[in-house]
């Protein structure tokens, strides 16, 4: 039994103490104090007690923690004795005394068992095996039941297990309740809390499962590929599946490399998942624009992968060897993928003259990039410059503008495209998502500015330069992966708790789903016929596109939904609602509104407010209710659209804005579902006190 | 002779674009926005629709889908969205708001002229079909 560090491990034992305590007044210390005739009957009380079977439970959890091998196997041997000799009304003397015998030993076991920090890392190893599992999963469900069962027995042990950390957040740890997606938000925030204060933490040998079998499915996709010529097939969804998750799994390692103490492992870790995503992204790259299948690039990748696959199951201290010596076994296996792989890219003809049509598109970008600092950046501008050059190197690409498309060299445009195209990928990130860090922004202005001082010099270009350009782009790529993987954990864990119970958002992307599956809004806005519209397939619309708005986290068009679909609740409970005379303007009006904003969305655009239709469709609903009767609103608080010009009518919008967020406090008892509404309300509120104030001001002014 | 209006915002881009289709045979007009679109349709005459449109999807002003949007519902032509952004949610929300061809630059100039054949062959001229009509039988690029 190897004990590593006393510090942490009084506050295990302290743990395992109270547990063992209790074995010890029921099994231990009974049959010494209570004699003869009810030694049998006290045995009997003790034997059947519901607290030892939950002892044994925990010993049989606890016990996949240990370190040593035989303590696991012996711990575990006694579990299934005692689940055995359970089922038995009574048993023999010989078997209580095994029993005890067992117990004792356990104790020893547990006594000496791992310290805090490595049962940190036993457990967090156990998550990552049960969420990575996750993104090989197809999304069948027979395939996601399976997993469940395996998975939640994985999870009652690191539950048990988790009991043991010194923070005392046991109770935290509920058990996973039924579904595999609350299964999986139970993991993410497990995995958040145990890996918190982590400092020292290897690399879990799980991830080796998982990059051998994207191995595996890369190898058979990729020779199905060839044997083919690059036919579109069935099979290249999965090759594309199998290089992302690669570059996921190789994130995961590099992320856990830096916790590993021997440099020359931790170089030869961080050099061959740099590799992986580096490779695996150009891959995807060259796939996706190009329409190819990169055979050259995907072996790039299995090489990389290999390599990381045999390093993680050598010994740190002798890894880089054996990653040679297991470079050597993989070549036999995988032979054919490896007869022409080049491992250092041919920097000679790195280098692409930049056509002499895309001077305006460098001229803006160059303009644009030396405007910025870390302070003032306009992302959106960077990624509308970056995107024009991109347009001109495919309008190169493609022999438009009169360009001799035989004077480029193919590899050299195709290294431009792929830089220019990545850098722009990372910029949406930045303008798209709250999940880009200061330090990545940071990062990708330094690529930003090194790329500009590239086009910058163009004689450079033209001399060759070829290492500069080669870095950036390896760089690049690095961060595009590194910020797609980021975003795709991101949209992954909110769409589990937001997505929990209609699970809308499986399998695909937020935006593939809006896209795709939005019945009637998108449509509107050209229909003539909006009344052919039903209330409940609009609502299907709404309630999508409010979970999608919230996942994605744009607040404008969750509160405009928010409204829409009071009003549409509305119409379906009172169909004649829909004659109500203001209503009929209103509503094509909302409905091009938010077509627009969807359209902005989409477009990768901030979506502009809707605070005035906001005010309208309050007012249409106000003004119904009141005069139903409905409610507590009368029509003497509803209130037109557009001020009349009367100098009251301000505090008169201000005043119906108050009653509804009074309203909406009053009766939502989930006040977060309506936060961003709520805000946006005050923010309207604001404007308008704003206007008041102004208004007073300038008639005191001189 | 077929007419095939580009709109966008870059001049280089939509000259190129318009150079390499009049050398392909079709007459070309060109405009930044929609009130270009406007004032050519004014110029020309209120009666001309072009047979077919390119617009970029990705704009500094307005909104390409907004545009595109509206122009396949104001029947002009069949409308094709340009864009170089390579993501299928671009194309699946292209589709559902009534556009059914979206194309890259990067696929040649070769892969335009053939687009351009097979729209207007499969139009055959009748250009009133409206949005719906069209998500319903139209194909997808």
């Amino acid at each position: 039994m190897t004990v590593l560090d006393q510090a942490p491990l009084q506050s295990l034992q302290r743990c395992l103490d109270a547990v063992l305590s209790d074995m010890q007044a029921h099994c231990l210390l009974a049959p010494h104090h209570i004699r003869n005739d009810r030694q049998d009957e006290a045995w009997a009380d003790v034997w059947h007690d519901k607290r030892l079977a939950a002892l044994f439970v925990q010993l049989e959890a606890a016990s996949r923690f240990l370190l040593n091998k035989s303590a696991i196997r012996r711990c575990q041997a006694l579990c299934r004795y005692w689940r055995v000799q359970h089922k038995k009304t009574s048993i023999g003397l010989h078997r209580q005394r095994v029993i005890l015998k067992g117990l004792l030993r356990g104790r020893e076991s547990m006594q000496a068992v791992t310290p805090d920090r490595v049962l940190r890392h036993l457990i967090a190893d156990q998550i990552s095996a049960a969420v990575d599992s996750l993104a090989t999963l197809p999304g069948h469900s027979r395939a996601e039941q399976a997993w469940l069962r395996q998975t939640l027995a994985r999870g009652t042990a690191i539950n048990h297990a988790a009991r043991f950390l010194a923070d005392g957040s046991a109770g935290d740890f509920c058990p996973p309740p039924e579904t595999l997606r609350e299964l999986l938000g139970w993991l993410f925030a497990l995995n958040r809390r145990v890996r918190s204060n982590d400092t020292d933490m290897f690399i879990p040998a799980t991830f080796t499962r998982e990059i051998n079998r994207c191995i595996e499915r890369l190898c058979v996709s990729n020779t199905a590929l060839v044997a083919v010529r690059g036919a579109h097939t069935g099979l290249s969804p999965v090759l594309n599946q199998s290089l992302w998750q690669l570059q996921l799994l190789a994130s995961a390692v590099l992320a856990l490399s830096s916790m590993i103490q021997h440099r020359s492992v931790r170089c030869f870790f961080a050099q061959h998942c740099q590799g992986v995503i580096w490779a695996s992204a150009r891959a995807l790259f060259l796939r996706r624009h190009f329409a190819c299948a990169g055979s050259g690039s995907i072996r790039q990748v299995l090489r990389h992968a290999l390599a990381v696959s045999f390093g993680t199951i050598c010994e740190p201290a002798s890894g880089t060897k054996r990653s040679d010596q297991g470079g050597g076994m993989v070549t036999d296996v995988y032979a054919p993928f490896f007869s022409d792989v080049s491992w250092v890219p041919d920097v000679a003809d790195a280098l692409a003259p930049l056509p002499a049509s895309d001077t305006e598109a460098v001229g803006e970008l160059l303009a644009v990039i030396a405007h910025s600092n870390g302070a003032q950046i306009s992302w959106p501008d960077v990624s509308l410059r970056l995107y024009r050059l991109l347009v001109c190197l495919r309008m190169f690409g493609g022999g438009f503008g009169g360009a001799p498309l035989n004077l480029i060299q193919g590899h050299e445009l195709e290294r431009w495209q792929v830089l220019i195209a990545s850098l722009h990928a990372s910029t949406n990130h930045c303008v798209q998502l709250s999940v880009v860090s200061i330090e990545d922004q940071t990062c990708l202005l330094a690529l930003l500015r090194r790329l500009a001082g590239i086009l910058e010099t163009g004689a450079d270009l033209k001399t060759g330069d070829g290492p500069n350009v080669m870095a950036l782009l390896h760089n690049s790529l690095t961060l595009t992966a590194r910020l797609g993987i980021r975003a795709q954990r991101h949209w992954q864990q909110l769409t589990l708790e937001l997505d929990a119970v209609q699970q809308d958002f499986v399998g695909y992307s937020v935006q593939h789903v809006l896209a795709a599956e939005l019945r009637c809004l998108p449509g509107i806005g050209a229909a003539s016929a909006n009344s052919q519209i039903l209330p409940q397939d609009m609502l299907h619309d709404l309630r999508l596109l409010l979970k999608g708005s919230r996942i994605l986290n744009v607040q404008r068009i969750e509160s405009f939904v928010l409204v829409m679909t009071e009003v549409y609740q509305e119409l379906l409970a009172h169909p004649e609602f829909v004659n109500a005379a203001d209503l009929g303007n209103a509503l094509p009006r909302a409905h091009r509104s938010l077509c627009q904003m969807l359209d902005q969305a989409a477009a990768w655009q901030t979506p502009g407010n809707a605070r005035r239709m906001i005010n309208t469709l309050y007012g249409c609903l106000d003004r119904w209710r009141g005069a139903k009767g409905i409610g507590e609103v009368q029509t003497a608080v509803a209130v037109s659209e557009r001020p009349a010009g009367t100098e009251n009518e301000p505090w008169r919008l201000c005043l119906a804005t108050n009653r509804r967020l009074r309203k909406l406090l009053r009766h939502h008892d989930d006040l977060d579902s309506v936060r961003v509404l709520l805000l946006e309300l005050l923010r309207s509120q604001e404007d308008l006190i704003r206007q008041k104030v102004d208004y007073s001001a300038a008639l005191d002014a001189p | 002779m077929a007419t095939v209006l580009v709109v966008d915002e870059q001049v280089w881009s939509r000259q190129a674009l318009c150079c390499a289709l009049e050398q392909s045979g079709y007459h070309t007009e060109q405009a930044a926005d929609l009130a270009e679109v406007r004032q050519r349709l004014r110029q020309i005459g209120p009666g001309w629709r072009p047979d077919l449109t390119f617009v970029e999807l990705v704009r500094e002003r307005s909104n390409g889908f907004s545009l595109a949007a509206w122009l396949q519902a104001h029947n002009h032509g069949v409308v094709v969205l340009l864009s170089e952004r390579d993501d299928e949610a671009d194309r699946l929300w292209a589709q559902s708001r009534g556009i059914n061809h979206t194309w890259s630059r990067g696929q040649g100039v070769d892969s335009l002229c053939a687009l351009v054949r097979s729209i207007l062959t499969e139009s055959g001229g009748d250009q009133l079909v409206g949005p719906q009509h069209r998500r319903l039988t139209g194909s997808l690029s």
